[in-house]
């Protein structure tokens, strides 16, 4: 690149320029990147606080937003606004009417809603005096009563064009007119663009919805406010201080007006006011009068009841003594089950029974003796009669005995007979024979015969002598044998007579015998037949005789029952007679009397209750009477002294909007003013490294241009060109860049807090030429300083190699232990980093606000995450908290806690008193929480400290305070400090602790010591509820307690998460950016380091290649010192990340949330990461243009 | 038997845009082992382009080159990585030393990565820097670092020593000592030497000339008596 000395220097020249910069690319680039980041950087963050406040005050100007807000303790007439209207230097005026309102949704839930009512083309937004203008959104504006126009707050509670809106009956005093309003249309106004809300005295303490409406829906007879606006406000920008000028001049004038206008307004009112208060005085006396009227009724009405009473009284005396006896009776079971009258009755008729039953018994028993005495007497006649026919019988067995005797004796006399028969049978043959033949004379068989007479009589028989003789005499038969026939003959006659006789005889005894048998048998008979017939009455009568005896047990037994019954029942004759029929009767009767005796104990209570309200009553009115009388003195009294009546003449530091974004947007500027130090710092550093190695590089043709009679100053017009060129594309494409998206970005961030108008990034030549120039400027200075010393040189001096800078010892050689340790790319690497401590500072820096950016990003997000997860895991326990409308311990309300006490919905509830105070010093919105039960308290909310998270209690004579609270008020553990209670009251308290919280600004104290310091007992109208279940549950149990009149309003702790969620949805935007940046910054320090390493060590690394170095080794040897400037860099950023994240924590953070101060190692570990990864893409990079470097470059001279 | 170092037929081109540049072509050359050669020619002759072929830092195009019976023109590129680690030593015109590395350390950087080095302490004495081994380069004279150089070159116990014109950034005195060094190398160590030079003079006092001339060898002298350094003037 040697410029030939002809004639075209400048062509040439800048040819030789333009060669520098395509020669060196890279090196370009790297200049131009950086210069670029820094740019766009500052100009972007820089202007995005102008560009949010242009695009706020452009906002307020187009809608016309108000520059003073009048307000009247007499109220505004349309007099004030003449007189306004006619003032110089005033441009529009607007009046309104306003107040807060209760509102139930369609859905029935309670809402505080701020509602402002407008002529209606003024609603339209016509004319001049149209102010705090709406930019209708959706719909239509409101052209008749009824009608109103929603501001956008609303649509996030569910509202939609349509719903409508009806007056809650809890209002009280109220100007609206209509009951309902229907929602024609949705704007957004610049007078309410923040999501924050007013607070209002009415129920929750925050309106939550924004109407606007027309001006003849209210009752009002003057305006409660007027809106301003004056000339010459609006072409200031409403953030800067000529616009505060303005105002505070203005203030004064209308305060002078103000002053004359009250006067007149004063001396109205008084006059009609004293009319009024002697009507008002008049309507109370009358009042008073009928009340006195009442109370005297009441005393009347009284009086009866007492004599009532003493009658109640009387009776239950009389009846005392019974039931005495009755409960007695009853206490010991005497009394029987059943109707006692039957029992009576059933006595009775078992008394006669038994009686009947003795005579009965008795008649029965005489009978019975009769019976056996007849008894006896015919046994005894049976006895006698049998006993004769016995004796008859015997007499005829004995004839019977003596005829068988005779019998046996004439038997035996026939026996002999028979047998002398018998014996003489064979005789008489013989002798009939022999009589035969005596007959025929055959006298041969005479002799015969007479031989067997001889054999029979022996031959002595005389017979035989006879007959002998007579045969042999043969004389006629002898006589004498016929004589013996005869007698023969007659006595066998005889015999068979006899015989005959005695068979008669033997007959008739037998016919004796048997009718003797006979009659003994008959006898026998007779006297069974008896027997049994006596046995038998005999056992009737026994048989009698047993059921006798035992029906004399029975009756016995009967009657010992009947004697042992016979007290009860006695017992029992009073009672019925009393006109009780059973226990139930008595029990009920007793009932009846202890019921008398609470009605009458009741009554009497009732009685001393009534005695006491009525004499409550006359001290009420006796109060209402002083009081009255007071308050119309009161009241006169105010009407004499106008001195009390003031106008307010407020500006837009009242209005929330206005003064939250001036503060918000104040926050971005801050932050905005650290960052892009950075990266100025770093593009200085990069310009001075980059243009120093570049002079070097061209040293010999300086040498050159400075021998052929170049100037020192032209030679250096080439490289302050060349940084020129770099640093102004650079800054051209930095500010193309920057101004739209680092502005747009932190606007976006804020759309969870604004209701955000159009966006207007603009170019700002303070900003974007002043920084450019000063950019640029200071690489120009950088080129110079660059330039200067080699300039400075003589010709011959720079045609000769740079002396090469010599090598140094350095500290780590002196401890030899490790020194000899390291190995010689160790060792080059040591020194090198000692020996350019440019690049060192530049790298680490670099490297260094890469970390720290990437921390301070991921601990943005970690911090606003924690609010989630501190606040609403850790330190509030509780998930949904309950509104009441009156105080939950002195009048429970049952429906509620029926909810309230299901297991299945509700795990814990915890009473408590909350209420929304200031702290007055640091005028600071405060909630007041008072638990009602201490001991519980830690189960919903934890208190503790945030660093090391000790547990505190809360002490009797002391508050704990949230940390954000104190910090904001710069209050300390001991410190103390005016609270007022809301409600005007206000006490100096001391601190005892200082808690971990996130979310809101908390002052919690003991019942007692509220008590003791506010003067009156807490107010338990607030419900800390643990529900169970999920999000869907909870949302059902919330509506659940809406529907219940005592609750007023229901908040869930998870919709407030779920706008923390957003919140960090944004904040993801800002953390990209980071990242972004923080890489592009990496990468063009690493780069321009590196690139610019091996570059100046091109000969070097080329030799180590010629010494046999592989590739892997020749890396090593240029990274190592890269790559141990990047750890260190790392952990530097480490470091100072944490720094940096608490600034940017602290300066983000809003009066009433505390962000998380903690950031999580998994951040760190993110941040560390990153940065090395683009250290090692860089290195990668970089690699492969090492790999390229040539060997042959060792052959050549020193550059 | 072969010769120690061998070129046969060896051509290099260079593309310069549709330019074919022809840097060697054809050369052929012997070199025995243990002498001490000079490669001579003027400015573009090729010498630089032979020094990196031989050096292992290019390759050629065409033909074979041999040492010690391995054929250096088939290496690849971590071959000859390897080649230039254990077999060559390199002495450069300007020295080469790391700047930010003592004379010590400066040859130890080179011993380190061999495998059969000799110790640095023992190099530097041997080129005559003994009391200067602490020495960074700058504090060093041309002539002291052209020594460090060669011992640098020397330390790795080299098959051959490459001196690329090892004295022209040198006074002549100094030239004359380094040439010398080197020379007594050759003789006492036997590495083969080659130095190569526009110097004609020089090569009074080699074993082997070898004239290079617009790409190819003109020439190859023997010297059967080599001059000694002392006795060459220029």
């Amino acid at each position: 690149m040697v410029i030939k000395g002809d004639g075209v220097l400048k062509r040439t020249y800048l040819k030789s320029v333009l060669r520098s910069i395509t020669g060196t690319i890279a090196r370009f680039i790297a200049i131009l990147v950086i210069v670029a980041l820094g740019v766009g950087f500052l100009v972007g963050l820089m202007s995005s606080t102008p560009d949010m406040q242009y695009s706020v005050d452009r906002y307020y100007d187009e809608n016309r937003m108000y520059d003073f807000r009048i307000l009247s303790t007499l109220g505004l007439t349309a007099d004030d606004v003449s007189v306004l209207r006619d003032t110089e230097g005033v441009q529009g005026v607007m009046p309104a009417v306003s107040e807060h309102v209760l509102f139930r949704s369609p859905e029935g839930d309670t809402l505080v809603g701020a509602v402002t009512g407008l002529d209606y083309t003024v609603l339209e937004g016509t004319g001049e005096d149209a102010l705090n203008r709406t930019v209708l959104l959706e719909g239509r504006y409101p052209q008749q009563r009824g009608e109103c126009l929603l501001l956008r707050s609303g649509v996030s509670l569910g509202l939609q064009v349509g719903d409508i809106l009806t007056l809650s009956e809890e209002n009280s005093d109220i100007m609206l007119r209509e009951d309902s309003y229907r929602i024609v249309g949705i704007a957004d106004t610049p007078y309410n663009f923040s999501i924050e809300s007013e607070t209002s005295s009415i129920g929750g303490g925050k309106v939550q919805i924004t109407l606007y409406l027309g001006d003849d829906c209210f009752d009002a007879d003057c305006y409660t406010d007027i809106f301003m606006t004056v000339d010459g406000a609006s072409e200031l920008n409403s953030f800067s201080d000529a616009y505060w000028e303005l105002i505070q001049d203005k203030t004064f004038l209308i305060q002078e007006i103000g002053r004359e206008r009250v006067t007149v307004r004063f001396e109205q009112l008084a006059t009609q006011m004293r009319e009024e208060l002697e009507e008002q005085r008049r309507l109370a006396e009358e009042e008073f009068q009928k009340q006195e009227a009442l109370l005297e009724d009441g005393r009347v009405q009284l009086e009866e009841e007492r004599a009532a009473l003493a009658r109640a009284k009387e009776q239950l005396d009389a009846n005392a003594a019974l039931i005495t006896a009755l409960t007695e009776a009853v206490e010991n079971g005497q009394l029987p089950e059943g109707s006692f009258s039957a029992l009576i009755r059933e006595y009775d008729e078992g008394v006669a029974a038994y009686t009947d039953g003795l005579e009965q018994l008795a008649a029965a028993e005489k009978e019975l003796t009769e019976g056996e005495a007849a008894l006896a007497a015919s046994r005894e006649e049976a006895q006698e009669k049998f006993e004769a026919a016995e004796e008859e019988l015997v007499r005829q067995e004995i004839q019977l005995e003596d005829a068988k005797i005779q019998l046996e004796d004439s038997k035996l006399l026939l026996a002999q007979l028979k047998t002398q028969l018998d014996d003489n049978a064979r005789l008489i043959e013989i002798l009939e024979q022999l009589k035969e033949a005596f007959s025929r004379n055959d006298l041969a068989s005479a002799w015969k015969v007479l031989e067997q007479l001889k054999e029979i009589l022996g031959e002595n028989s005389e017979l035989v002598h006879l007959l002998e003789s007579a045969l042999t005499l043969g004389q006629a038969l002898p006589e004498r044998l016929e004589g013996i026939l005869d007698l023969y003959y007659a006595l066998q006659l005889q015999y068979e007579e006899g015989m005959t006789q005695v068979a008669d005889t033997e007959r008739q005894i037998a016919q004796g015998e048997a009718a003797l048998q006979e009659g003994k048998m008959q006898l026998e008979e007779q006297r069974q037949a008896a027997e049994t017939a006596f046995s038998q009455s005999e056992q009737e009568l026994a048989a009698g005789r047993e059921e006798l005896t035992q029906n004399r047990t029975l009756l016995e037994e009967t009657g010992v029952v009947l004697s042992e019954n016979a007290e009860s029942i006695e017992q029992l004759r009073p009672i019925t007679e009393a006109g009780m029929d059973s226990a139930e009767d008595v029990r009920q009767t007793i009932d009846n009397y202890q019921q008398g005796q609470t009605e009458y104990d009741r009554g009497l209570v009732m009685l001393s209750e009534s005695e006491a309200e009525l004499e409550n009553g006359r001290i009420r009115l006796e109060e209402a009477k002083r009081d009255a009388e007071s308050e119309f003195t009161a009241a006169e009294k105010s009407f004499s002294d106008p001195s009390e009546h003031r106008w307010y003449v407020l500006d837009r530091n009242a209005n929330v909007g206005y003064v939250s974004f001036e503060s918000n947007s104040e926050k971005v500027d801050a932050i905005c003013k650290v960052f892009p130090v950075f990266f100025f710092l770093i593009a200085v550093l990069v310009t001075l490294t980059t243009m120093t190695r570049m002079v070097d590089e061209e040293r010999i043709q300086i040498g050159t241009l400075k021998a052929l009679g170049y100037s020192d100053g032209r030679i250096m017009f080439k490289y302050l060109l060349y940084a020129a060129a770099a640093s102004v594309i650079g800054c051209g494409i930095g500010l193309a860049v920057g101004i739209r998206l680092f502005p747009s970005v932190i606007w976006n961030a804020y759309s969870i807090l604004y209701y955000q108008p159009e966006f207007y990034c603009r170019f700002l030549p303070e900003y974007a030429i002043g920084f450019s120039v000063a950019l640029v400027a200071a690489t120009l200075l950088a080129t110079w300083l660059a330039c200067r010393s080699t300039l400075s040189e003589v010709a011959a001096g720079l045609m000769q190699p740079k002396a090469p800078k010599i090598g140094k010892r350095i500290f780590l050689e002196r401890i030899g232990f490790v020194w000899k340790h390291l190995s010689f790319t160790k060792k080059v690497t040591a020194r090198n980093l000692f020996r350019y401590k440019k690049r060192l500072y530049m790298t680490v820096i670099g490297i260094m606000g890469c970390t720290a950016l990437l921390v301070a990003g991921f601990g943005l997000r970690d911090s606003i995450n924690y609010i989630i997860f501190g606040q609403f895991g850790e330190i509030m326990k509780y998930n949904v908290t309950v509104q009441t409308r009156h105080d939950n311990e002195t009048n429970p309300h049952n429906d509620l806690f029926a909810i309230l006490d299901n297991p299945e919905q509700i795990q814990d509830y915890l009473l408590v008193h909350q209420q929304m105070g200031t702290a007055v010093e640091s005028d600071t919105d405060v909630y007041l929480v008072v638990p009602r039960e201490m001991d519980r308290m830690e189960d919903f909310i934890s208190l503790r400290t945030r660093v090391g998270k000790h547990s505190l209690m809360l002490e009797a004579d002391g508050v704990i305070v949230s940390e954000k609270f104190a910090s904001v008020a710069g209050l300390k553990v001991g410190s103390r400090f005016t609270l007022d209670d809301g409600n005007g009251t206000e006490a100096v308290v001391r601190i005892t602790g200082i808690t971990e919280n996130y979310l809101n600004n908390y002052v919690y104290m003991t019942p007692d010591f509220y008590e003791k310091a506010f003067g009156q007992a807490p107010e338990y109208t607030t419900l800390f509820v643990k529900a169970a279940g999920g999000l869907e549950q909870q949302e059902q149990l919330s509506e659940l307690f809406l529907k219940n009149e005592e609750v007023s309003s229901v908040t869930l702790t998870d919709w407030t998460k779920e706008s923390f969620s957003n919140m960090i949805r944004s904040i993801d935007y800002i953390v990209l950016v980071l990242i972004v940046a923080a890489a592009a910054l990496a990468v063009v320090v690493l780069y321009n380091l590196t690139n610019i390493n091996i570059a100046e060590r091109q000969k070097e690394i080329a030799t180590i290649k010629v010494l046999g170095f592989y590739d892997r080794e020749v890396g090593s040897y240029i990274f190592r010192e890269i790559s141990l400037l990047t750890l260190f860099g790392t952990l530097f950023g480490l470091v100072c990340g944490i720094a940096l994240h608490g600034f940017v924590v602290q300066t983000v953070e809003m009066e009433s949330v505390m962000f998380g101060r903690s950031i999580s190692w998994l951040s760190f570990v993110y941040s560390a990461a990153l940065t090395l990864l683009f250290s090692a893409i860089v290195d990668l990079f970089m690699y492969r243009k090492l790999k390229k470097i040539s060997m042959v470059e060792s052959l050549k001279a020193v550059d | 038997m072969d010769s120690y170092i061998r070129f046969e037929n060896v051509s290099k081109y260079y593309k310069m845009g549709e330019q074919l540049i022809i840097a060697i072509e054809k050369i052929n050359f012997e070199i025995e082992k243990g002498e001490f050669v000079v490669i001579v020619g003027p400015s573009g002759a090729g010498k630089t382009t032979l020094l990196n072929i031989l050096g292992g830092m290019d390759v050629c195009n065409e033909g074979q080159i041999w040492l010690d019976g391995e054929q250096i023109s088939a290496y690849n590129k971590k071959q000859l990585t390897r080649y230039r680690r254990y077999d060559v030593g390199f002495v450069f015109q300007f020295y080469n030393l790391v700047q930010n590395l003592t004379a010590k350390e400066n040859v130890e950087l080179a011993s380190e990565i061999c495998r059969e080095s000799l110790p640095a302490e023992q190099v530097l004495d041997q080129v005559g820097l003994k009391d200067r081994m602490q020495n960074f380069p700058a504090q060093l004279s041309g002539g002291e670092q052209q020594r460090v150089s060669i011992a640098r070159a020397l330390a790795k116990e080299p098959k051959i020593l490459l001196c690329d014109e090892p004295t022209g950034a040198l006074d002549y005195r100094t030239g004359k000592a380094i040439l010398k060094l080197l020379q007594d190398t050759c003789r006492q160590t036997g590495k083969t030497v080659i130095v190569i030079t526009h110097n004609s003079a020089i090569t009074a006092m080699a074993d082997r000339v070898i004239r290079v001339k617009n790409g190819t060898v003109s020439k190859v002298t023997l010297n059967k008596n080599p001059t000694p350094v002392e006795e060459i003037e220029w």
